[in-house]
Formats: structure tokens, C-alpha cells, sequence
């Protein structure tokens, strides 16, 4: 089987700066990738052009056979991509349920796993989303990206704010989603959460790839340690 | 169906009836009219505002080009009553799609481009040259289709009508994701929804129902002049009746304006030296202390029905 997800030379500038510079990788279905890097180094502006909120200024993206860099966002979430964000975007004025109704209502694609079960959100149900702490609203920000039964997940820094406890929880979920054959690009700018979830790594700096490869191979890069500053991340 | 709808469908309906009663003992049909008519124009910026955050500064110029819409279709198209009523409502429409490039504005932006917008239709209408059609300064007399109490009824049937709309919005999951849009506009198009669309056809449907109050207030009047369909101050009265009332409510609007429009034909009536200073008293008293309306006051705490918006604007 050929690559789920195939990205060829994209760029987005803002102004005259390349945030991100000509990336390219390709992803299986049900793979994880992590993708890593310091701050400042274009992760995030990666998954914001997959998932339709910047277009591209360049190259192309493929997924399950459709190009879909042009795409506005409703769309790509139709078509089986999903993500969260760094800092938590849940509808604050809404209560959890009617966070994930939302989603649930426009979804199109059954989802693999309930997210309320599966992200064990029974108890704050009612709440104001505006009311949760950050973990928690990562968690919901995980549970409406679910509830749309995407192919692709792009989560980015999921782990920042959560317990090592909460860590750990969270790596068996996404473990458990890969094995039900979503894909996953994991962004983080510490690797040890990678590390528990993938081998296979891409670390960008200054918006371009640096290295592509497994994590401990990563490690004794000496560009990547470069640009971790001694290795200090590893 | 569920309880709360139940009852707010029931309230609407007692609403209603009321005023199909009140004429019996009530003899100036002119301000029953006019209430009925801003509880509709306070719903229509309801529906855009309290559901999207667009604050519509320049709201008649819908209502007018309903009132001119439905006067050219009853003079010029020589059509019965309801259908140029519903000639009024398309050509309103039309008109807001014209005007939905406007949506790309945001905040006080889009609140200036509307209101700006609102009196370039206003001068299109009133130009000297558009005299054979629109009838140009001299105003237009639609005098021989005068029915005052036939316009009443069918304003009354409109209220019930954009209420029960209203209510069903809200509890729809339509509704939900306005008000996720309104939350969050980027992260609601990643749950599916489709937000520019959404937009337009809140937008529509709020400038259609300004548009119908335009006509049927054309038929009730039946003789006007542009100036009096194009008046600014009615759009900013449906503005501040939704806000006094409770904005994003179902009954914000309904409450406002009988009690601000009411106070208004009291004082403005008898003493209009005190009405302006009243009013401003008032819309000061209400930004700084009770942002989300009059309604907020029995809200409190009892979210899970209500579902009282956040007074946060998309500016
Ligand atoms: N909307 C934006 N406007 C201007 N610059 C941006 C914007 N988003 C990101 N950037 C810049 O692009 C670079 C990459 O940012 P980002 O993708 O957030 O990095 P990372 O997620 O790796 O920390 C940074 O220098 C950031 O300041
Ligand atoms: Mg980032």
C-alpha cells in the first residue's frame, strides 16, 4: 500500500518569512510520526496548513488519494482529517456535551471510539467548557476531534500541561487509535512523549526538515543536538 | 418535544393572542402595530447579533428596500398583496446578497460598512432619477391597498411565525453551531461546520425579516416618504430593545420592546423634551451594569435551558 498521506514541498510564508520552508514526508495508515522540534520552528504552521486553516503557498498535499492543500477546513474535516491545538480552542460559552454535539452532528464518518468514554469525560459533562482547566480542555479539544472519526490526527503539544499520570494515560489512547488504524502526527517540542509513542521522527528547524528518521538516531544528530542546544530535550 | 419548548412555544402564543385581542380595548392600532413590528425587527437583529455577533448598525436598509420592494411590486407590477409582500422579502434578499461581502468584516468595521451601506440604498432610492420607479423624494403612495387592520394581523402572523423560527434555532443543533461559531470560528469549521454558509444564511434570513417589516409597515402606512423607511433610528431601536431585553435570548427582544417602546410612547409622547435623556440614562445604565440584558436579572445560575449567550462580540 502506497502512502495514506503524501506532503511535497509545502511552504507558508507570513510576509517575507518562511514559516514553513519546503517539507515533505509521507505517512501510512495507522502509522504514528512525531514531529519535532524547537520553538519557533514551524510545527504547528505545518498542521494549520493540513488542516485547511492557512492554505499553502507552495507544494501539494495528498491524502487518501485526493489533494486537498485547497481545501477550506469543514472539508477536510469531512474527509477524515481532525486535530487539536496548543493552546485549547474549545467553544467556551457551550457546555462539554454540546462541545462534542457539535462535532457529533457534522460528523461523517462514524467514530472509531466513543469519546466520552474513551477520554473518560462522564463527569464534567455539563460543564461550561469555559470553566475546564487547560488539561481538560486539551482533552475535550481530543474528544470533538474524535467524535468526527478521523483517519488522520494531527495533535499538536498534547502533553504540555499534563501530569506524567495524565501523560502516560493519554500515550496508551493514542497507541490504542493508531492501532485501530489512525494516523497520527504527533508535535512536540520534548521528545520524551514521543519517544513512548513512535520511533519514527521528523525535526524541523527554521521550517525545514533537518533530520528524518528513528528517535535514536535523532538523539546523536549532532545538527539536532545543535539545535536543542546541547541535547538538553533528549 | 421537550418541556422548555413546550413553554416557550406556549408563551409566544399567548404573545400573539394578546394582540389579536388588545384592539378591543385598546383603540391606537398605530402603536400596537409598531410594537408587534420591533419585536419582529428586534428578533431579526437578534438573530444575527445574539447568534453570530454581527451588529447590524445599518439594519433599515432592509427594512426600506422591503418597504420600496413591495411598493414597486404593488404599483409598477400591479401584483396582489401576498406576493408582493413576498416580492418585498426576494428583493430584501437579493439585496443582502449584494451586501454579504460585508461579512468579511468584523466588529465595529462591519457595524460602520452597514450602516454606511444602508444610506447609499437610501440615496439610490431617494435619487431624482429613479423618480418613475421609486417615486424619488416625493415619497410613494400606495394609498388605494390601505388595510390597516388586514397589515396588523398578517404582522401578527409574521411574529408568531419569526418566534417559533426563533425557537427553533435555538434548540437546534443549527443554533449549536452558531453559537460554536461565534465561540471559536476556526476551531468549529475542524467539527464539519460549514461557517461562511452559516453566516449567509443567518444573514439572509435576518435581512428578510427586516425586509417583511418594511413591507407589511409600507402597507400599513400606505404613503411615505424615503426618509421615514430609511430612518437610522429605527434599526438602532430593534438594536437597543434586543439588547435592554436580553441579547441571544428568545424573549430578550419581545421584553425590550415592550418595555423601552412603551416607556418611549409615554414620555416621548407626553414630554419628548425628557425622552432622549431618558433613553440615554437608560442605554448607559444598561452597558455598564447589565450587558446581557434585562433577562439576565432571572437568568442567573439556570444556564441549562436558557442558554444565555456570553456578551462577547466578535470584535
Ligand atoms: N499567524 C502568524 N503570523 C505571523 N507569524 C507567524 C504566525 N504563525 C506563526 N508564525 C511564526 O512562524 C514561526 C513558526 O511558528 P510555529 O509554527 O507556531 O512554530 P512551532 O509550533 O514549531 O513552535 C514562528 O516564528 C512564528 O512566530
Ligand atoms: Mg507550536
Amino acid at each position: 500500500m502506497g502512502a495514506f498521506l503524501k506532503v511535497d514541498q509545502i511552504s507558508k510564508r507570513f510576509g517575507g518569512f518562511y514559516a514553513v520552508n519546503g517539507l515533505s514526508f509521507e505517512l501510512k495508515q495507522g502509522e504514528i510520526l512525531g514531529l519535532v522540534g524547537p520553538n519557533g520552528s514551524g510545527k504547528t504552521t505545518c498542521i494549520n496548513v493540513l488542516s485547511g486553516i492557512y492554505a499553502a503557498d507552495g507544494g501539494t498535499v495528498e491524502f487518501d488519494g485526493k489533494m486537498i492543500h485547497t481545501m477550506p477546513s469543514y472539508k477536510i474535516s469531512n474527509i477524515g482529517i481532525n486535530r487539536t491545538y496548543q493552546i485549547p480552542k474549545c467553544f467556551h460559552s457551550l457546555t462539554v456535551k454540546e462541545n462534542i454535539d457539535v462535532a457529533l452532528a457534522h460528523a461523517k464518518h462514524k467514530p472509531q471510539v466513543d469519546p466520552v468514554e474513551f477520554l473518560e469525560l462522564q463527569g464534567i459533562m455539563g460543564r461550561n467548557a469555559g470553566t475546564l482547566n487547560t488539561a481538560q480542555q486539551k482533552t475535550l479539544d481530543l474528544a470533538r476531534a474524535l467524535a468526527t472519526g478521523p483517519k488522520l490526527l494531527l495533535v499538536d503539544e498534547l502533553a504540555a500541561g499534563l501530569n506524567p499520570e495524565e501523560t502516560e494515560s493519554m500515550t496508551t489512547k493514542l497507541l490504542h487509535l493508531s492501532e485501530q488504524g489512525v494516523s497520527i502526527i504527533v508535535v512536540e517540542h520534548l521528545l520524551s512523549f514521543v519517544h513512548a509513542l513512535t520511533k519514527r521522527v521528523i525535526v524541523m528547524n527554521a521550517g525545514k526538515q533537518i533530520f528524518e528518521g528513528d528517535l535514536e538516531s535523532a538523539s546523536k544528530d549532532p545538527l539536532v543536538n545543535q539545535v536543542y542546544l546541547g541535547g538538553d530535550a533528549v | 418535544m421537550r418541556k422548555q419548548t413546550t413553554i416557550d412555544l406556549s408563551i409566544s402564543l399567548v404573545l400573539v393572542l394578546a394582540f389579536v385581542a388588545l384592539p378591543h380595548f385598546y383603540s391606537n392600532l398605530t402603536i400596537l402595530f409598531m410594537m408587534a413590528m420591533y419585536m419582529v425587527l428586534s428578533q431579526g437583529v437578534n438573530l444575527l447579533y445574539g447568534l453570530t455577533g454581527y451588529m447590524p448598525f445599518g439594519y433599515v436598509g432592509f427594512f426600506g428596500a422591503g418597504a420600496y420592494g413591495f411598493s414597486i411590486a404593488l404599483q409598477h407590477l400591479h401584483f396582489p398583496i401576498v406576493l408582493a409582500l413576498i416580492f418585498g422579502v426576494l428583493f430584501t434578499s437579493l439585496v443582502g446578497v449584494i451586501l454579504s461581502p460585508l461579512l468579511r468584516l468584523s466588529g465595529a468595521y462591519f457595524a460602520i460598512g452597514n450602516l454606511a451601506t444602508s444610506q447609499v440604498i437610501y440615496g439610490i432610492v431617494a435619487n431624482s432619477h429613479l423618480q418613475g420607479i421609486t417615486g424619488g423624494g416625493d415619497g410613494v403612495d400606495i394609498s388605494q391597498y390601505f388595510n390597516q387592520t388586514a397589515s396588523y394581523y398578517v404582522m401578527l402572523a409574521v411574529l408568531l411565525v419569526v418566534m417559533v423560527g426563533i425557537i427553533w434555532v435555538k434548540r437546534s443543533s443549527f443554533g449549536l453551531s452558531l453559537q460554536a461559531m461565534r465561540d471559536d470560528s476556526v476551531s468549529v469549521a475542524m467539527s464539519g461546520v460549514n461557517v461562511v454558509r452559516n453566516r449567509m444564511l443567518v444573514w439572509l434570513a435576518s435581512a428578510a425579516i427586516a425586509g417583511l417589516c418594511g413591507a407589511i409597515y409600507a402597507w400599513f402606512i400606505s404613503f411615505f416618504y424615503p426618509s421615514s423607511v430609511f430612518d437610522v433610528s429605527i434599526g438602532i431601536f430593534a438594536i437597543v430593545f434586543m439588547l435592554f431585553g436580553g441579547q441571544g435570548t428568545i424573549f430578550g427582544p419581545v421584553i425590550g420592546t415592550i418595555i423601552l417602546y412603551g416607556i418611549y410612547n409615554v414620555i416621548g409622547v407626553s414630554t419628548p423634551q425628557y425622552f432622549q435623556l431618558a433613553y440615554g440614562v437608560l442605554i448607559v445604565i444598561l452597558v455598564m451594569f447589565l450587558p446581557n440584558g434585562v433577562l439576565s436579572l432571572f437568568k442567573r445560575g439556570r444556564r441549562a435551558h436558557g442558554r444565555v449567550l456570553e456578551s462577547r462580540p466578535n470584535f
